[in-house]
């Protein structure tokens, strides 16, 4: 599959788990970000067709960064992950504009389905 | 062909369609002479995905298998590779492997390779038998995942733990691991509060945390044991065990809450000798543990170090479970004697029995030595049931000699709150040594009293009804020692001078002591002072209407040989 992924989290076992189910999906064509400032930076300077994007990263723990980046693209296509499970975070991450939620720790078939979900959004 | 022949063989491949099409298969079939690969239509019911005859036979199925299977899958799907004679037979050519149904889902097939032979005995075709699996596999997947991970966390469990930590400490002999073991201060009290769903939250935030933190790559193991109990197995050569601690903490006080929340963790580093000796993993978190035990409830300090004190008060514990049924049997706890005493005249007026444990060999073992464990492993029940049978004994001597009696009361523990049959085995001994009632009376602790009112007031109260005296010991201990004197039927209040002389304000002390003993003066209690020391203390308890004490300056506990002689 030749859809073009950002994956943006500080730690290097979360984006290690992410690319290799996404790789088991077929995506491999995957850019990292360990933080908000990169991952702006490539996401302003590259077309992606989906963004996974950590709620907690060293210089963003909040919305910012999701509600920045769809400021910058409207139309751009954004799942945060998150390790903290709480229903508001959820609900406000929603609210703000990304298309999906996923908890960790996740399952590779549930996350995989998510992303195809997302994807497949006209 | 005869007209006839052809029925039958139609009906036959009608049959086995109908049977395929029941097991949920289809065939895709090579033919070696023809060269041309026949894909079963049925395929449509279970693949929406178009399969490209093509690729399949230049074995290009990266767009018919999940990526990880196509190791699995390769083999099985290869067309074109001609069996040997002997291959056919030997080989059980047959694999589980999960197919693109549609363009972004998949689902578990069983393939099964079947190589047909000419009359020649050559390979003349070779058919993929593909079977939809995907129920029964996603159970037995599930199955295998749970076996191996904890549900909540997705962490390993402790039995993939243990296996995995030993592997480690075996085969990485010039690697040093640290078994580290941690829970959260009060998680009870948080899920209580807050919720279980928000307590497996914060469960679940803390293992992905600790797993960003230690890469499997790098050697280590950790599982989540049970609860809010988590261990690891660190090499500490790669981290700084420390920096970790530091660390995760750091995560999770970032974690978004109404409350506090505290890790707190035992250490034991693995030594030479327990590797030599192959102790198990499990004793290790044991050691871990018994670290942590020893910070429980200190606010301050979150880590502690397994160490020689430790260890050595591990043994010594050891030691007590090992003897104390024999120590039991062969009854070298004796019951030792504290005179109580009419501060006027001196006189002895009653006694508490208090154990010792003489052993044979390690001497005289002091209860506060022994106490607390057969608490916590309920020994006590046994150990307070020996001690009402020896006091019995020791009054019907007195009895039997003419010595003079006075009431002689006997401890019993918390944990015999519990005890469904203590009443039943005091009457039992009262009865089988003949002992009247007013020579043998039970001393309740105030803290017992505290842990489960209902109880203690329906043991106090049938105490009462069966002719028994109840003492309430340490008076002014407890968190409620007001409600608890309102609530629960005694009759004696034990003051202990040390919780209301303690600390250097003994003018607010006395005030206190002297208003106690109006109340229960008020209350038609009988008082006795415990903790008297000094004769300052005796004539203070004397200006204020105390009456009887016991203590230090008076006796220590003391044989019954020589209670016996104080009394003459």
């Amino acid at each position: 599959m030749n859809e073009r992924i950002l994956l943006v989290d500080d730690a290097k076992f979360a984006r290690k788990i992410a690319k290799k189910v996404l790789g088991n999906g077929g995506f491999d064509n995957v850019t990292e970000a360990v933080n908000a400032v990169e991952a702006m930076e490539v996401f302003q300077n590259h077309d992606f067709d989906l963004v996974l994007l950590d709620i907690t990263l060293p210089d963003n723990s909040d919305l910012t960064l999701l509600e920045n980046m769809l400021k910058a693209k409207p139309e751009a296509k954004i799942i945060m992950t998150s390790a903290i499970g709480q229903d508001l975070i959820i609900q406000d991450a929603l609210n703000a504009g990304a298309k999906a939620f996923i908890t960790k720790p996740f399952g590779e078939k549930e996350f995989l389905k998510e992303v195809f979900r997302v994807l497949e959004e006209g | 062909m005869s007209e006839e022949k052809i029925r039958r063989i139609e009906d036959e491949l009608r049959k086995k369609t109908m049977i395929l099409e029941e097991l949920e298969t289809f065939v895709v079939e090579y033919s070696f002479q023809t060269k041309e690969l026949y894909i079963d239509p049925v395929k449509e019911k279970y693949i929406r995905v178009a399969w490209d005859k093509q690729a399949m036979i230049d074995k290009k199925i990266d767009n018919l298998v999940y990526r990880p299977d196509i190791p699995t899958a390769k083999p099985l799907l290869d067309f074109t590779k001609i069996e040997t004679a002997e291959n056919c037979f030997n080989k059980r050519n047959s694999a589980m492997v999960r197919i693109f149904t549609d363009k972004h889902k998949y689902a578990w097939f069983r393939l099964t390779r079947i190589v047909f032979l000419n009359e020649n005995k050559m390979p003349d075709k070779v058919a993929v038998l593909f079977t939809n699996m995907d129920e029964k596999a996603e159970t037995e997947q599930n199955l295998k995942f749970y076996a191996e991970k904890d549900i909540l966390t997705h962490l390993p469990n402790i039995t993939a733990f243990l296996a995995q930590a030993q592997l480690l400490i075996d085969n990485n002999a010039d690697e040093d691991y640290e078994i580290v073991r941690m829970d959260i201060d009060r998680f009870r009290v948080i899920s209580g509060m807050f919720g279980i769903e928000e307590g497996n939250n914060l469960l679940k935030f803390i293992a992905v945390k600790i797993q960003e933190r230690l890469d499997e790559e790098d050697e280590v193991a950790y599982c989540r044991i049970a609860s809010d109990i988590f261990a690891m197995c660190i090499p500490i050569k790669k981290y700084s065990v420390d920096e970790f601690i530091e660390s995760l903490c750091r995560a999770v006080s970032a974690y978004p809450k109404n409350y506090e929340v505290t890790l707190a963790f035992g250490r034991y580093q693995v030594t030479k000798e327990d590797r030599e000796q192959k102790v198990p993993v499990s004793n290790l978190i044991d050691r871990a543990a018994a670290a942590q035990a020893t910070i429980k409830g200190n606010y301050l300090v979150h880590t502690a170090f397994y160490d020689k004190n430790i260890r050595r008060q591990e043994e010594a514990e050891s030691m007590i479970l090992s003897d104390m049924h024999t120590a039991l049997r062969e009854e070298q706890f004796q019951v030792f004697l504290q005179p109580k005493v009419e501060m006027g005249t001196g006189k002895i007026i009653g006694s508490e029995a208090l154990v010792r444990w003489l052993h044979p060999k390690r001497g005289m073992i002091s209860p506060a030595d022994f106490i607390p464990i057969f608490e916590k492993n309920g020994f006590i029940m046994e150990l307070d049931k020996y001690m009402i049978k020896h006091t019995c004994k020791i009054i019907r001597k007195w009895l039997d000699e003419g010595t003079v009696v006075y009431p002689v009361s006997v401890n019993l523990s918390r944990v015999n709150l519990y005890n469904t049959k203590l009443i039943q085995d005091i009457e039992e001994y009262v009865n089988e040594y003949q002992v009247p009632r007013e020579y043998i009376s039970f001393e309740l602790t105030e803290s017992a009293f505290s842990a489960d009112n209902s109880y203690m007031k329906m043991l106090a109260a049938k105490l009462q009804t069966k002719h028994f005296k109840v003492l309430m010991d340490d008076f002014g201990s407890g968190y409620s020692s007001l409600n608890t004197l309102k609530e629960i039927p005694v009759d004696i209040l034990k003051i202990d001078l040390k919780f209301l002389s303690a600390g250097s304000d003994n003018e607010r002390a006395n005030l206190i002591i002297k208003h106690v003993v109006e109340m229960a003066n008020d209350l038609g209690l009988f008082i006795v002072v415990e903790g008297v020391e000094n004769k300052e203390q005796v004539q203070f308890l004397l200006d204020i209407g105390c009456r009887v004490a016991q203590g230090f300056y008076y006796y220590r506990p003391i044989t019954v040989e020589e209670y016996e002689k104080n009394l003459n």
